[in-house]
Parts: structure tokens; C-alpha cells; sequence
């Protein structure tokens, strides 16, 4: 094993200076988080012998390889503390700025350094030990990461499901189904022929509605002809005959895409959240109803009972909020505005609007807009809406810049239209922070989500 | 149930009621019992009713209930189906299903009043207008039994097990339990997470010891040492008194895949390097005939049992007299 080690220039063994924190993963497909002095992270393949967390089928404990290490990507390292960072500052950044008010205690604080790109939009750099350690920091940047790897799990599967192989196509309708069906691969493993129905063009599995493609459609009348309804919808052929796919197989080669299932649930779940609010929204209805709303709507695309909205991105939800109550600002200015240029002319000649009908009691039944979802073999690419989603999503900080209900921040962060002269921060302390923590301009104009239209 | 609050709104039914007797009224034991245990606090909502806002109003009394019906109630009162009784004794369970929560959230925004959850946290939904809402969410757990406040990094997090929800207090955002697994925070509070879920700690993180009583019985079960079983066209076992080897019909080594793990041969001996979940799983399977799987449960000597387990799969098994049973949890 030294051997193979020396040959891959990986660590003969675990590092004297790297002490086991915790394990991270599911269903026996396991990372092993290391620490090192400076309070950095490595992942390795296993925990040492003497913990309990040790896996005795999984080897001697090495360091995986697509990390970044001091010797191999120095980059990604901070000079004075040695403190490995979420990301490697591009030379070309400008406006490198190193926070002076860094806290790892505060929230509003823990972004380590911003810059602007070469394309003129800012970014925050945080300590990866912080994104880790901070669970709020943590969901946010695994979405992002489960963002980056889409397409790439998308090449994958539509790849895979181009062979000839079954066990490949299998494969490949899991991975499609867990990111275009919104599927658990839990849930997956457990379907079986009885659990899919076809009604004309639509297939219906455990009560969730699509529209395949002519080929996802073939794939499935082969996977369930001739088959009883109780027999496993997914198996390969082993040793022992046909076994059902095991939970831990679809683990392993999402853990090789770098992706969780959980995330990916999270993922398109906020980006449909996005788009059901925006087009809500642009109808004038309450933030409060067309939330509501929308989650009704999301359960009723899972045909899900338990509650949808936990899966939605707090910080999806909290920019949409945002996002609204600034346009209802900006439109009840503009309504004041206009009254006062018309000098209330325009009261006389148009009789005041009347009173909107109280809202009844009863509200409507749950709505069935969103429909069935498409399923595509050979979707390897995000669709427009996904990509609005995903440029709001990688230029929106990690960091909470709305701490306790208070807009500061946010209106630091240029969020909104106000005049920024008017609200100076009043020591020269707060100047140099507010400069300081001055977030990309990312939310005006293109909104989040794209619109319903593409 | 306190005798501070006065339903009068139940008054005149009761006193029409009286005179055939009270105890023979099975519409009132119902709301009787619905009712034991509960506190005031449990029927009591806010009204934004105008020239009333903010005040404190209960279920069963002619205002409140007149107000409530009209839409005055808080949105954020938890209305559980046994309210509904309160309002109208003559409701079914059917009826009950079909009503929606009256409070209308036009008029509470109109009254400039905050959302504080009220009501049956335990048993009631608030309405669907703000139901979603993080921060009265947050509040809810936080006010709620049951659930946990833990801290990891620089914030903290109540942990409501029962609705499957982290939420962060610094954030106001709420997580599902399944993405706080594999985090830092589920590790840093790992103790705390299995209590709530009701996990043995122990059972995902150190796998229980392959009991030496677990290994003679399981020998027992197998097939004499020097045997080979063939157990399909694939590939057969040759057993000996301390292991299982795959072969194929050649009688050459054969690697079989087992819960996704490959493997040429079992080690059968105390502390061998078998998992004993996996080993378990195939004896049962191969063997289930020969090894009496299906014991009387009265027959079994619980004392004698040994659970093996892991993260995924949890099995007791129970030996006795030269048998073993697996009982799948």
C-alpha cells in the first residue's frame, strides 16, 4: 500500500500533523475529515484503526486526491494563517480586499476576502474550516456545489444511457430520475413494476407525473413488460440472478460526481420555488398567499403530503422576500409620485379603486400549474431557467448579509435602488467595513429564477 | 383544562341539554375529552378585530368564536380539529376535515399586529398564509416540547425531530434533518441527533462485536466443514470450520458480490473480517431452511439475544439452543 502511495505522491499514511474530527457520508460511502494545525480539512479514506468509526473494509487511511494540499495548489491557501480557502483568488482579481473585521464568531463578519472578478462582478472568499464548521454557510455552499456538478451529472447519465449495456442504461434512468424526477435514490431502490403507470404518453411513478421522451418512454416499457408488478423496477444481473440495484452503488456514483442527493433535491426544488414565486408575484399577489401557494403547488409535483418547504433554500426564500418588498416600495413611490404630479386631477376624473373583496376564508384548491415534469435522455445541459438560477446562485454570498430582520446589510450589499448617499455609515470604522463588505450587485435586474416564458 | 375561561357560548346549549342529562350526551363527552389536558392557552387567540387588536380571546365564547369565524383570529393560532368542536359541538370529523382556517390575513396586517405562534403547537396547523413562514416556524420550535437547542460554530440550531426540521437561529432558516446529516453540525451534536431520532449512538458509528456466543450457533447452522453447497448454477461454497469460499462450477475461486461489496470467501471466526450484518444476511438467506430461521418468539430466551447492526440495517439475533433466529426490526 506504501508503495502505491509513493508512486501516486500521496501521503505513505496518515500525516502525524492531521487528527480525526468526523465522518461525512450515507449509506457506507464515507469521507473521513481530518484537521491539520491550522485547522484545515482533508478528506481521507478512512478513519484510524483505533477510532470506532474505523471501517475495516475500507483500507488504511490515505488522503484523497482531488484536494487541494499546500505542496500541490498553494493557491488556495492564505499566506499569514495558512487558512485553506473556498476558492483560489484569480490573478486577474482587482479590489482584492482582506476583511480587517473578520470573525469567525459573526455571521455578518466571517467572509475572510472579496474581489472583484475580471468581469466586474464581486465575490467573497471565506476559510473553508469556517463554511464547514458553520451549518448555515455549509447548506449554502453545498448548493452551490451541487449547481456546478448539474451538467456534469447530466453528461454522465445521458452518456451512460447511450450504451448498450442494461446495467448502464439502468444507471443512467436512476441519475435522471434523481435530478429531472426529484427522486430519492432511496426511493428508487425501492420501486417496483406495479409502482409505474402509463397513461398515454404519461408516466406516473408512485403517483409523481412525467412526459418522457420517446426514448425514456421505450426504456421504460422495456424495464416493465413481462415483469410482475411486484418485482423490483431496477436490477442488474448478478452472481445470483437478477438483484435489485443496491442504494449504496447510486451513493458511490453520485460521491464520484461530488454530488448529494439531499442537495439535489434542495437544489431543484429552490429553483422551481423561484420560478413558481416569480410568476406569482408578477401577478400581484401577497408574498404570504404566493408562497403558500407555491408550495402547495411543488407538494402537488411530488405528490408529496410531508412539507416541501424545508427542502426550499433559506436563503432563496429570504432574497425573494427581499426582492419583493422592495418592488412593492418602489411601486407604492411610484403610485405616490404620480398622484402628486397629477395633483389629484385624476381622483376626480377616475372614481378610487375599489375596496379589494375580503379574502374568503376558503381557499382554493390545490392548483395543478406546474403539471407534469419532462424527462429527457438526452438532456445534458441546464435549461435556460436552471442557468439564471445558477448565475444568481454562485454570486450570492455564503454569508447572511440580513442578520436579525435588519435590511443594513443589505442595502450595504447595493440590494437595493436607494440612493447610497443617504445612508453613510456614520463612524469611519463603518465606512471601511461597509466598503468592505460591499456584495455583488447581483439581484437587480435579472431576478431570480428567470421567468416563466423560456 | 382551567375553569378561568368562560365558554358561554356553550351555555345555552347546555342548559337546553340539561334536563336529559348531561352523562348520556355523547357529543359533550367528546369535547370533554378533547379537552382534558389541554390548557387555556391551547383556545386562546388573538383577535385583530377593530378597537380590540392584540387582545386575547378564547375559542367557545360568544365573541370569541364570532370573531374568530369572521377572520379576525391570528393566522399564526395552531387550529386543531378539536377547536372546531368547541365552535359548533354538532360538527362530524368529516365536516371538520373539509373546514380551512378562517383567520384572513388582510385584516391581521391591517391591525399592525406581530405573528407570535398560538394555540395547539402541538396538535394544530396555523393557516396556510403563513405556515411556511421561517421565522414563526422557528418560534414555534423553539416554544415547543420536544425539541433541542444545540450550538456548533457560531450559531444555533433547534432541532424539532417530530416535524424532521433544523432550524438556525442566527439565519431564521430551517433545514431538513436528512442535509443535516452529513454535516459538521450533525457530528458536533452527534449525541443529541440520535437521542431525538431515537438511534442508539452506538449503532452508526461502532459496529457491535461479533458475539462469541453468536459464532458456535451460526457453525451449527452450516453445513458440515468439508462440504460443498451448491447454491445455483453460478457458483457453490465450500465450507470449512472457519470459513465460506465462493467457487464456481470449475471449482476455481469466484468472487460474488454481497451488498454491493465483493468478496472470495467469508471468515467465519470470532473478530474474522466479515461484516456480521452482511454475513448474517447471507447465511439467512442460504440457509434460512436448514437454520430454523422462523422461531416461536415464547421459545426464545431474550437474554440470549445479540443485535447486530449497522447504519442501515438493524437485525437481532436471537440464539438458542443450537439455533438461531433473525428477527428483522
Amino acid at each position: 500500500m506504501n508503495d502505491i502511495n509513493k508512486a501516486f505522491g500521496l501521503p505513505e499514511s496518515i500525516d502525524p500533523s492531521h487528527i480525526f474530527v468526523f465522518r461525512t457520508g450515507e449509506y457506507g460511502v464515507y469521507d473521513y475529515m481530518y484537521k491539520d494545525n491550522f485547522g484545515n480539512y482533508y478528506k481521507y479514506t478512512n478513519a484510524p484503526k483505533e477510532d470506532p468509526n474505523y471501517d475495516p473494509y475500507a483500507g488504511d487511511a490515505i488522503m484523497l486526491e482531488d484536494q487541494p494540499t499546500m505542496s500541490n495548489s498553494p493557491e488556495y491557501y492564505d499566506p499569514k494563517s495558512m487558512a485553506r480557502l473556498t476558492m483560489a483568488i484569480p490573478q486577474d482579481a482587482q479590489d482584492v480586499i482582506e476583511n480587517e473585521a473578520y470573525d469567525e464568531l459573526e455571521p455578518a463578519r466571517i467572509w475572510f476576502k472579496s474581489y472583484t472578478s475580471a468581469a466586474g462582478d464581486s465575490r467573497f472568499v471565506y476559510k473553508e474550516t469556517d463554511v464547514i464548521e458553520n451549518f448555515d454557510l455549509w447548506a449554502a455552499h453545498t448548493l452551490r456545489l451541487t449547481d456546478s456538478m448539474i451538467t456534469p451529472l447530466r453528461r454522465f447519465s445521458v452518456n451512460l444511457f447511450r450504451q448498450e449495456n442494461i446495467k448502464d442504461r439502468v444507471m443512467a434512468a436512476i441519475l435522471m430520475l434523481a435530478d429531472q424526477g426529484m427522486f430519492e435514490p432511496s426511493e428508487l431502490v425501492k420501486l417496483t413494476v406495479g409502482d409505474i403507470e402509463f397513461i398515454d404518453k404519461t408516466v406516473k411513478i408512485m403517483g409523481r407525473k412525467f412526459v418522457p421522451d420517446p426514448d425514456f418512454l421505450d426504456f421504460f416499457s422495456s424495464v416493465t413488460s413481462g415483469r410482475k408488478p411486484d418485482e423490483s423496477l431496477f436490477v442488474l444481473k448478478t452472481a445470483y440472478g437478477e438483484r435489485p440495484i443496491g442504494v449504496r452503488h447510486i451513493y458511490s456514483v453520485l460521491k464520484f460526481l461530488k454530488l448529494n442527493s439531499h442537495a439535489l433535491v434542495s437544489w431543484h426544488l429552490s429553483q422551481a420555488y423561484t420560478r413558481i414565486m416569480s410568476r406569482l408575484l408578477a401577478n400581484k399577489m401577497s408574498f404570504e398567499d404566493a408562497e403558500a401557494k407555491a408550495f402547495m403547488e411543488l407538494s402537488g409535483v411530488l405528490s408529496s403530503v410531508s412539507d416541501v418547504s424545508v427542502w426550499v433554500s433559506g436563503i432563496v426564500r429570504t432574497t425573494v422576500e427581499g426582492n419583493y418588498k422592495l418592488a412593492e416600495e418602489a411601486r407604492k413611490d411610484q403610485e405616490s409620485a404620480q398622484k402628486k404630479a397629477f395633483g389629484g386631477a385624476q381622483e376626480e376624473r377616475e372614481p378610487a379603486p375599489t375596496e379589494e373583496p375580503v379574502e374568503k376564508s376558503i381557499t382554493a384548491s390545490m392548483s395543478d400549474d406546474f403539471g407534469a415534469l419532462p424527462l429527457f435522455s438526452g438532456l445534458s445541459y441546464k435549461v435556460p431557467d436552471e442557468i439564471s438560477f445558477s448565475s444568481w446562485l454562485h454570486s450570492v454570498p455564503l454569508h447572511d448579509t440580513v442578520i436579525h430582520g435588519q435590511m443594513l446589510e443589505l442595502d450595504e450589499a447595493g440590494f437595493t435602488d436607494q440612493d447610497p448617499e443617504s445612508e453613510k455609515p456614520e463612524s469611519n470604522e463603518e465606512q471601511k467595513e461597509a466598503k468592505s463588505s460591499k456584495a455583488p450587485d447581483f439581484y437587480q435586474g435579472s431576478g431570480v429564477g428567470g421567468s416563466d416564458d423560456q | 383544562m382551567t375553569s378561568e375561561v368562560r365558554l358561554d357560548a356553550l351555555e345555552d346549549i347546555i342548559k337546553a341539554r340539561k334536563a336529559k342529562g348531561l352523562s348520556a350526551w355523547k357529543k359533550f363527552e367528546r369535547v370533554q375529552e378533547e379537552l382534558a389536558g389541554k390548557s387555556v392557552s391551547d383556545i386562546t387567540f388573538t383577535t385583530s378585530y377593530p378597537g380590540q387588536e392584540g387582545q386575547a380571546k378564547q375559542l367557545g365564547s360568544l365573541s370569541g368564536n364570532l370573531q374568530f369565524l369572521l377572520g379576525y383570529g391570528s393566522p399564526a393560532f395552531y387550529l386543531a380539529p378539536y377547536h372546531w368542536r368547541l365552535i359548533d359541538m354538532n360538527l362530524s370529523d368529516a365536516d371538520i376535515a373539509k373546514k380551512q382556517h378562517p383567520a384572513n390575513m388582510k385584516y391581521w396586517k391591517e391591525a399592525g399586529l406581530d405573528l407570535e405562534p398560538e394555540g395547539d403547537l402541538a396538535a394544530g396547523k396555523a393557516s396556510p398564509s403563513v405556515s411556511s413562514s421561517t421565522k414563526l416556524r422557528a418560534k414555534v420550535a423553539s416554544k415547543k416540547t420536544g425539541t433541542v437547542t444545540v450550538r456548533s460554530g457560531y450559531g444555533s440550531f433547534v432541532i424539532d425531530a417530530d416535524a424532521n426540521v433544523v432550524h438556525s437561529q442566527e439565519s431564521g432558516y430551517m433545514y431538513a434533518l436528512e442535509v443535516v446529516k452529513n454535516s459538521y453540525l450533525y457530528y458536533d451534536n452527534l449525541k443529541t441527533f440520535e437521542d431525538l431520532e431515537g438511534v442508539d449512538t452506538q449503532k452508526s458509528f461502532r459496529l457491535a462485536p461479533f458475539d462469541s456466543s453468536v459464532y458456535p450457533v451460526l457453525t451449527k447452522a452450516l453445513p458440515f466443514p468439508g462440504s460443498v453447497v451448491r447454491c445455483s448454477p453460478e457458483f457453490s461454497m465450500l465450507v470449512t470450520p472457519t470459513s465460506l469460499h465462493f467457487i464456481d462450477p470449475q471449482v476455481q475461486p469466484l468472487e460474488v458480490r454481497v451488498f454491493d461489496r465483493v468478496y472470495k470467501s467469508f471468515d467465519l471466526r470470532k473478530g474474522g473480517d466479515t461484516h456480521p450484518s452482511i454475513l448474517l444476511q447471507f447465511l439467512h438467506e442460504y440457509f434460512a431452511d436448514t437454520a430454523a430461521a422462523e422461531l416461536p418468539l415464547e421459545s426464545i430466551n431474550l437474554d440470549k439475544a445479540v443485535t447486530i447492526s449497522s447504519e442501515e440495517d438493524s437485525r437481532t439475533v436471537v440464539a438458542t439452543d443450537g439455533h438461531y433466529a433473525v428477527l428483522q426490526k
